[in-house]
């Protein structure tokens, strides 16, 4: 079943009086349960085709149709709330808040729903401890090391139970060893049913992985 | 977890960010509860030190023939043609429609008596009423409490070298000296008080009294309400404001007040912009971090939420302590300017109104800096996304 459909999708920036198509005309299906390493070299359009993936920027032509949902179709609003339901970032430079706890970064997206107090907690303690993190839920984030962080980056990510997780280069900024271990986390979620499109640029990721997109100058080079 | 933790967490582990904004917002509201504080003693103080300024009505016989005049004191007894005042005038001072506002009522009889030869003024006054208007004088000895006990003037002292505890006649009826009043180089000098029953018989004037004094203050009303009123009970007496210093000291008051307003206004301005600013630029700081909420989900009302109960919180704290850092100040300002009467205590309702303009100004100002953040691109924020 296809979670993702995406239909000659374009996206232009303007640099200066010059306009670059970062995105020029991908078409592309995603099952369900499918973990999709996207590489290409820097610069080849896979930052932006995430974004538009995750519903944060809008294209200048062509459809997202997730869930059956054509998210460019909603308000500004509306796309707050489908993200929020649908979608689980991880970002390269973890971007975890430094005011907030291990616990309450991992709770950010349940802060605007009408849980209660006590589900919330047992449903961020159930993640830390899913991705190895149970004794550090007090600690502020830069008391812990890179891989630690990403770590609290994927739980935050999937503490919605989202279908859907966007990571850009998750293990970028990690060592190799740190790097695997990642990595593995990843195909362990996969394994359980998440579906998961990464970006990467790390040849030995693609091992984990079960489809490998490639991009060059915002086209689709391999599927 | 919910959106206030965010911002209570923000603010709690990041207390410098946040340390000009709140400074700022605490003088501004201090300085302003300084100036309120100030205003409210000065006009409490001058409630208070009325009887200190003496009389501002003088109550006199009406007559075609001089003008009566306290000061020149040439006054009683040369005048003929002439109804008195009695003592039952008193009485009807207290039915006028302002009575409330009248403080003292001090009736005088004047006569000039002979003393060891001399001529001298000799005044009858109800001692109590006469105190309680001349609050600078300064006796030596008791104040007399016997009929037939006498308080004398520094230079009748001087003059007829009397002594405290002296017995003196006068119109060859012996009083003795209870008082002295210290030189105070005005007609009071010259006088010899006694009671003003004392002096009816002595001098056989029956119930007369020569004049009034009356010392009344009325802050909504002009003194001259009270003036008409009273001509009106006392249609045989002449009675007229006196020209006073309580008066100038009133009118400065209210032009304080008004400078106070002013500076007031101008200083929730700059705090305003001060808001403004530290707001903005904590935004432009936070840009990244508003792209994350954005990407996790967040609407925009979210974000103003998040960033308006940040300013709810400083203002409210700035609004609280900044009452009380103004209260302490007042306490050692006050007394500097001379309202010195007054004890400065914390008033509930001035902390309401210290919380409420803070918040108010708080969060007005950071309205548009929130509006602003909520409306940032996500993926501008998230460049390293
Ligand atoms: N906000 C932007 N403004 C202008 N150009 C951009 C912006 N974001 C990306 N680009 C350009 O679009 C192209 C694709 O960028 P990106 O998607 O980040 O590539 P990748 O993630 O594969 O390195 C690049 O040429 C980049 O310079
Ligand atoms: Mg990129």
């Amino acid at each position: 079943m296809n979670l993702i459909q995406i239909n000659e999708l374009v996206k232009t920036y303007q640099t200066g009086h010059e306009k670059v198509n970062a995105v020029d005309g991908i078409s592309l299906d995603i099952e369900l349960g499918e973990f999709v390493a996207v590489t290409g070299s820097s610069g080849s359009g896979k930052s932006t085709l995430l974004t538009m993936l995750g519903g944060l920027s809008h294209p200048a032509e062509g459809t997202v149709v997730i869930d059956e949902i054509d998210i460019y179709g909603l308000s500004k609003e509306q796309r707050a709330d489908f993200r929020k339901e649908y979608v689980g970032f991880v970002f390269q430079s973890f971007h975890l808040l430094p005011y907030l706890t291990v616990q309450e970064n991992v709770m950010i997206p349940l802060a605007i729903s009408n849980l209660s107090q006590s589900d919330k907690n047992e449903m961020a303690t159930r993640m830390l401890e899913k991705v190895g993190l149970k004794g550090k839920a007090n600690r502020l984030p830069n008391e812990l090391s890179g891989g630690e962080q990403e770590r609290v980056a994927i739980a935050r990510a999937l503490v919605n139970e989202p279908p859907l997780i966007l990571a850009d280069e998750p293990t970028g900024n990690l060592d190799t060893a740190t790097s695997n271990v990642i990595m593995q986390l990843f195909k362990q979620l996969n394994e359980e049913g998440q579906t998961i499109v990464m970006v990467t640029h790390d040849e030995q990721n693609l091992e984990f992985t079960t489809r490998n997109i490639q991009l060059k100058d915002g086209r689709l080079l391999k599927n | 977890m919910k959106l206030y933790n965010i911002s209570l967490n923000s603010l709690w582990r990041r207390k410098a960010r946040m340390l000009f904004l709140l400074v700022g917002l605490l003088i501004a509201i201090s300085t302003v509860i300084i100036l309120l504080n100030i205003t409210q003693t000065m006009n409490n103080d001058i409630a208070n030190k009325l009887d200190e300024f003496g009389a501002n009505i003088l109550i006199v016989p009406q007559s075609d023939e001089l003008s009566l005049s306290y000061g020149g004191m040439s006054v009683s007894g040369v005048a003929f043609d002439v109804k008195p005042l009695q003592e039952s005038d008193i009485l009807k001072i207290g039915k006028i429609k302002n009575k409330d506002n009248i403080k003292i009522i001090s009736p005088k009889l004047l006569n000039v008596a002979e003393i060891q030869q001399k001529k001298v003024m000799v005044v009858g006054v109800d001692f109590e009423q006469e105190l309680a208007l001349k609050k600078w004088w300064i006796i030596i000895g008791a104040t007399p409490k016997e009929k037939d006990e006498a308080l004398i003037g520094a230079d009748v002292k001087k003059k007829l070298n009397l002594s405290l505890g002296q017995a003196i006649l006068i119109n060859g009826v012996p009083f003795k000296i209870k008082g002295i009043l210290e030189e105070n180089g005005s007609q009071d000098d010259q006088l010899v008080l006694i009671d003003l029953g004392r002096a009816q018989q002595l001098f056989n004037k029956g119930s007369e009294i020569s004049l009034i004094e009356v010392a009344a203050l009325c802050y909504d009303c002009p003194i001259e309400d009270i003036v008409a009123q009273t001509s009106e009970q006392l249609p045989g007496a002449k009675v007229t404001a006196i020209q006073q210093t309580i008066k100038t000291k009133m009118k400065s008051i209210a032009q304080f007040e008004q400078f106070s307003i002013g500076v007031s206004i101008v200083i929730l301005l700059v705090a305003g912009l001060i808001v403004f600013t530290s707001m903005s630029a904590s935004v432009n700081e936070r840009k990244k971090e508003i792209g994350i909420f954005r990407a996790i989900g967040y609407r925009q009302s979210h974000i103003i939420q998040i960033i308006l109960q940040e300013a709810f919180l400083i203002s409210s704290v700035a609004g609280i302590i900044g009452y009380f850092l103004g209260w302490v100040v007042s306490i050692y300002v006050a007394p500097m300017i001379g309202a010195d009467s007054v004890a400065i205590s914390i008033n509930i309702n001035m902390i309401s109104i210290s919380l409420m303009i803070s918040i108010i100004i708080g969060m007005s100002a950071s309205l548009y800096p929130s509006i602003k953040a909520s409306r940032l691109d996500p993926t501008v924020a998230l460049q390293s996304l």
